[in-house]
């Protein structure tokens, strides 16, 4: 009895050193240890031998169960370790295949700045208002302290639907028909088209303006400059200067034109190579829009005190604040809508 | 405003550089365009003195010292003496951008060099050679020459800044900024005995509240001196004759333009509104109709000038010219910028009397004119002068008070201050106090400075803008929902997620739009457009995106899906705008069904819709669809009219779609209520079937749901073939778990129930 266990843990052993896969084993395991396995049939024979006999055979069945257990313990371990390592191996990719689109398109250009703008006053607790584009020659003009046949017109140049009807000049009618409704306090972005008789490459008959004001007691032109220098440094940077020229227009006193530091030339105005910056004409800065305090004409217009209230006002054009982010030189690009100029930003 | 630095100082001085002069007016609000260094790029050009001329046919054969050398120049320009100091370029030199110098030889005369003129060193235009100052030095270089005379400030002048239309009113400027005083030009006048004896009748004072004139007899018409010449050129006016080039060389001096007539074919000067059919041929030779809302100058029968604006042929300056009626006065502004825009006439003059003239301005300009003719034209000025005003014009007082401007400015500025300021600016102060200053404005900046706050922003930019804080203050007003904003950007955002780009069109097309897509010509058109293509607003966004998808596939941009959130425009009793949103799809994967799912797509973030068939010339007959919203009609979509496509060349099917936004958004449901998720399992049971043309996938899940009712939670269409479709049915009962049996049951219910209402075939 003891030679037959020593001849089945013999072959066993010898038969598991040519396995090579893990179906091998389970075989092999089958084989030996299986229900009906050569040493489970030994154990079973057992009962066949005499009592006195069995606690001998016994412990000799036991040591030779343990040690194949242990055995094939080991063997599948390592046979699992390669067999992962091939199936690793076998479904390596080549990581430089495109990935499986999903196809995503765009915002435009203009709105991606629009966003951006509304965004910051939002933050700052403006509110949105809108107008209409077609407008009548009150409210684009002589409600803006700009009268008929004033010199000043001339800085609009202006499409006509008809008489005292035309398409908005600016954003700046919104002014006046949000503070007919209201009563301050009042903080106000208005996004929207805008239209003039002018085309070429830096001027657009259509083009986008964010117009927006607060009015309340006590707001003052240093909270004007305080306010759009915050805007300016979001948009193009905290290290870029700005600067606060005395200007003119009708609907403000005192006005102001806002600069910017060239983004090409870094405010040289010439480049590194020694040429002079065309971004900037040479002057080192960028005219990006203009503000002021609204005027008391404006006000007295809409029945507020001037006295009791103060307020600032500000207009920039989207496209030319596109155009120099993503140093775009015509203007035009923004209204041809090509793809390959679309996806870009 | 062109401004030449060295005729600046003549009246204030200052030792800045340019670039600081020009650094310092901006931040005061005179923004320096452009600094412009005449002479700039010349090279080679040197000062020759000519030594001897002689004409040859059309042409002056001239020797001229160049110090090294004598050469021998043809020119074509007659009226060179000798003893001219002329600008002399050889072969070698670099002239203004664009001339080059070529060897010539006319008449068999082998000519060196070119005598250059203005605009060829890069100056204002002009008929002759230039001449430079008799004392140049022979050979000097001849940037050298025109040395500082060449630095031009090329000014923005604000449209409120009327006084900075001069010389003058710019050297106060200046001396504003700087801290400095004023030089004004010495004018000494001397009169003959004789009276001046023109008579003058202003019959409208409120279009000319101030007309004078003044007579010098004698004078002779010639060419102005070098000095006159040299700075009408740096300012950019072509130098003509004597009394011409005065009257310029004043208006360019003190900001008031001045008119100079024959005063032997003037008999009298009426100031009055033209008559109805009058006519005037101006010096420009434009024949005008005038109305009766033009101001003129009149003689005793015609009108001789448009007041303000410019003068008529007949009773200009001319060669035989000898006695001068010399006129110089304050239009109202508005008027005249009236008349301009009417007859599509600017000049110098009504640009500056546009402004607005400077009261006292009008005399001196007279007076200094009248001098510089008779010095300059031999002439006698005649004694006295005619003045024919409304009433005279005082200087304006205005009180600013202390609070205020620091209310405004966010400043600590204190009175003292405040008055140190305006006194730099020439307003004098009246009186003061801790709280408030009261000040007279001077005339020269009257229609601009009217108002308190004139003088708050007066203060503010010569105090610095760069010196007031920066600060941040916020209100607390009612937070506002901003609807409109959030849902156009949530649509942007879901249609760019669904591959398509966000495009920005123009709201004003080609009036020919609607005959290309077959539609009524409704839009609204603008009166005075800018190009044909761009005269009228859109009442559809579609020839926008038309517009957008044909551009694409011009450039071979084949694949694309756009979209667009504008506006259209009509006109009912008033003007209506409309926000819409519209796209279009084409290319690769582009079909009926892909822009329907990403349309479904779109709207399941804002409510349920639903779709029905439309007839709309605008699309395929066959493949269109209407869009229901919350059970309104918000839009359409569907393949572009293959007529349409016809007449845009396009080769591929293009479909497209427009929403209106306003019904879209109003049937929005503000509140999204939370729905108890299943509690008990659900069971799946497979359909397939072929079915006949006429069986729609809507009437599928009619019949389901009739037969299933409550039972069936959902359907979901997961396989198409040509006609065959396979369905699976969601079953589940909210309060408990279905058994088999009664699912077999209905789904068998269902199976017959197809079979039997829509004849399909079932697949087994």
């Amino acid at each position: 009895m003891v030679e037959r266990i020593k001849a089945v843990e013999d072959e066993a052993i010898s038969r598991l050193n040519e396995i090579k896969n893990l179906q091998e084993l389970e075989a092999w395991r089958i084989r030996y240890l299986g229900k009906k396995g050569l040493l489970t049939e030994l154990v079973k024979n057992l009962k066949n031998i005499p009592t006195e006999d069995r606690p001998h055979f016994g412990k000799n069945l036991n040591i030779t169960k343990n040690k194949l257990e242990n055995i094939i313990k080991e063997k599948r371990v390592t046979l699992e370790s390669a067999d992962k390592e091939k199936k690793i191996k076998s479904s390596a990719v080549d990581i430089t295949m495109p990935g499986k689109g999903i196809k995503r398109g765009k915002l435009h250009p203009i709105t991606q700045v629009m966003n951006e703008v509304v965004d910051i006053f939002l933050r700052l607790g403006f509110s949105i208002a809108d107008g209409p584009d077609i407008e009548t020659d009150y409210y684009n003009f002589e409600a803006l302290n700009i009268p008929k046949h004033h010199a000043s017109r001339d800085m609009w140049s202006t499409l006509y639907i008809e008489k005292d009807t035309l398409l908005r000049t600016h954003t700046s009618p919104v002014q006046i028909r949000v503070m007919e409704k209201k009563k301050p306090p009042l903080a106000i972005i208005a996004p929207g088209k805008v239209y003039r008789r002018d085309a070429d490459v830096t001027h657009s008959t259509v083009f986008h303006q964010v117009e927006g004001f607060m009015v309340d007691k006590n707001i003052t032109f240093a909270d004007l400059k305080g306010t759009l220098t915050a805007l300016l440094h979001a948009i193009f940077g905290k290290a870029k200067r700005v600067r606060f020229r005395p200007s003119y227009f009708p609907f403000t006193e005192p006005s102001a034109e806002v600069d910017v530091e060239c983004v090409n030339c870094g405010g040289k105005g010439k480049l590194s190579n020694g040429e002079s910056c065309r971004v900037c004409k040479e002057t080192g800065w960028l005219e990006i829009l203009g503000c002021g305090m609204i005027d008391p004409n404006v006000f007295k217009n809409l029945k507020y005190d001037p006295d009791k209230y103060s307020g600032y006002a500000f207009g920039m054009g989207i496209e030319r604040i596109a155009m120099l982010k993503f140093g775009i030189s015509d203007i035009r690009l923004f209204f041809e809508n090509d793809l390959r100029f679309l996806k870009q930003f | 405003m062109k401004i030449p630095i060295k005729w600046l100082k003549e009246y204030v001085k200052f030792k800045l550089s340019p670039e600081d002069l020009a650094e310092k007016l901006t931040m005061a609000g005179t923004e320096v365009g452009a600094i412009e260094y005449h002479g700039g790029g010349i090279e080679n050009v040197v000062c020759g003195k000519i030594k001897a001329v002689e004409r040859n046919d059309a042409h002056l054969i001239c020797e001229i010292d160049l110090g090294t050398e004598i050469i021998k120049t043809i020119t074509d320009d007659l009226s060179l003496q000798v003893g001219d100091r002329v600008p002399v370029a050889s072969d070698e030199s670099k002239l203004a951008e664009g001339i080059h110098v070529k060897k010539i030889a006319l008449s068999g005369v082998e000519s060196f060099g070119m005598l250059c003129r203005p605009h060829e060193l890069g100056l204002a235009k002009a008929d002759h050679v230039m001449k430079l100052p008799l004392d140049a030095k022979i050979g000097m270089d001849v940037k050298k020459v025109l040395g500082k005379n060449g630095i031009v400030l090329d000014l923005d002048v604000l449209p409120n800044r009327g006084d900075l239309q001069s010389i003058i009113g710019v050297a106060r400027e200046v001396a504003a900024v700087l801290n400095d005083k004023i030089q004004n030009p010495n004018v000494k006048l001397i009169e003959t005995n004789r009276k001046v004896n023109i008579k003058v009748e202003v019959k409208d004072k409120e279009l000319c509240p101030r007309y004078m004139a003044r007579v010098i007899e004698g004078v002779k018409i010639k060419d102005s001196p070098q000095w006159i010449k040299e700075k009408l050129l740096l300012s950019g006016v072509r130098p003509i004759n004597n009394v011409v080039d005065i009257t310029n060389f004043v208006l360019l001096e003190y900001g008031q333009p001045l008119h100079a007539f024959d005063a032997d074919k003037v008999d009298k000067i009426v100031v009055r509104k033209a008559k109805a059919g009058e006519k005037i041929k101006t010096l420009d030779e434009q024949e005008l109709k005038l109305d009766s809302g033009i101001l003129v100058i009149a003689d005793s029968k015609k009108p001789i000038a448009v007041a303000g604006i410019m003068g008529g042929i007949g009773t200009e300056v001319a060669l035989n010219t000898q006695n001068i009626l010399l006129e110089s006065a304050f239009f109202n502004p508005i008027s005249i910028n009236k008349t301009s825009q009417m007859l599509k006439l600017r000049s110098e003059s009504s640009v500056r009397f546009g402004k607005g003239v400077d009261w006292d301005g009008v005399a001196a300009a007279l007076d200094r004119a009248a001098q510089l003719i008779a010095e300059l034209g031999e002439g006698k000025i005649l004694a006295g002068k005619i003045d024919k005003k409304a009433k005279s014009r005082k200087c304006k007082q205005l009180a600013i008070r202390v609070e205020n401007t620091n209310r405004l400015l966010g400043t600590k500025l204190k009175a003292a201050e405040i008055i140190k300021i305006l006194g730099r600016l020439g307003f004098k102060k009246i009186k003061s106090s801790m709280k408030s200053v009261t000040v007279s404005v001077p005339l020269s900046r009257f229609g601009d400075i009217e108002r308190e706050v004139d003088l708050v922003e007066e203060v503010a930019r010569i105090y610095g803008y760069d010196k007031i804080d920066t600060t941040i203050s916020r209100v607390s007003q009612e937070l506002s929902t901003d609807a409109f904003e959030k849902n156009s950007r949530k649509i942007k955002e879901i249609l760019a997620g669904a591959g398509l780009y966000e495009v920005q069109t123009f709201s004003i097309l080609d009036p020919k739009y609607p005959e290309r897509l077959g539609l009524e010509a409704d839009y609204i058109p603008i009166a005075n457009p800018l190009t044909e293509d761009e005269s009228v607003l859109r009442t559809i966004m579609l020839p926008s995106i038309l517009k957008a998808v044909d551009h694409n596939l011009r450039h071979q941009i084949d694949d694309l899906g756009i979209f667009e959130v504008g506006k259209v425009y009509h006109k009912a009793k008033s003007y209506v705008e409309t926000n819409m949103l519209a796209g279009a799809l084409t290319g690769q994967g582009a079909d009926f069904f892909a822009l329907k799912g990403i349309i479904e797509t779109l709207l399941f973030e804002f409510g349920s819709s639903k779709f029905e068939s439309i007839q709309s010339n605008l699309l395929h007959p066959g493949q269109s669809a209407g869009i229901i919203f919350e059970n309104k009609a918000v839009g359409w979509f569907g393949e572009l009219n293959p007529d349409i496509s016809k007449r845009y060349d396009f080769k591929k099917p293009v479909y497209v779609f427009e929403i209106n936004l306003e019904v879209l958004f109003s049937a929005i449901k503000l509140t999204k209520k939370c729905k108890p998720l299943p509690k008990f399992p659900k069971s799946d049971r497979d359909v397939a079937m072929f079915i006949k043309d006429s069986v729609t996938h809507a009437g599928i899940l009619e019949t389901i749901r009739e037969v299933g009712g409550s039972m069936v939670e959902d359907i979901q269409l997961f396989d198409v073939y040509k006609n065959s479709r396979a369905y699976r049915i969601t079953y589940r009962d909210k309060n408990r778990t279905l058994t088999v049996d009664e699912v077999n049951a209905k789904h068998e219910e269902i199976l017959k129930s197809l079979t039997t209402k829509l004849g399909v075939e079932l697949r087994k």
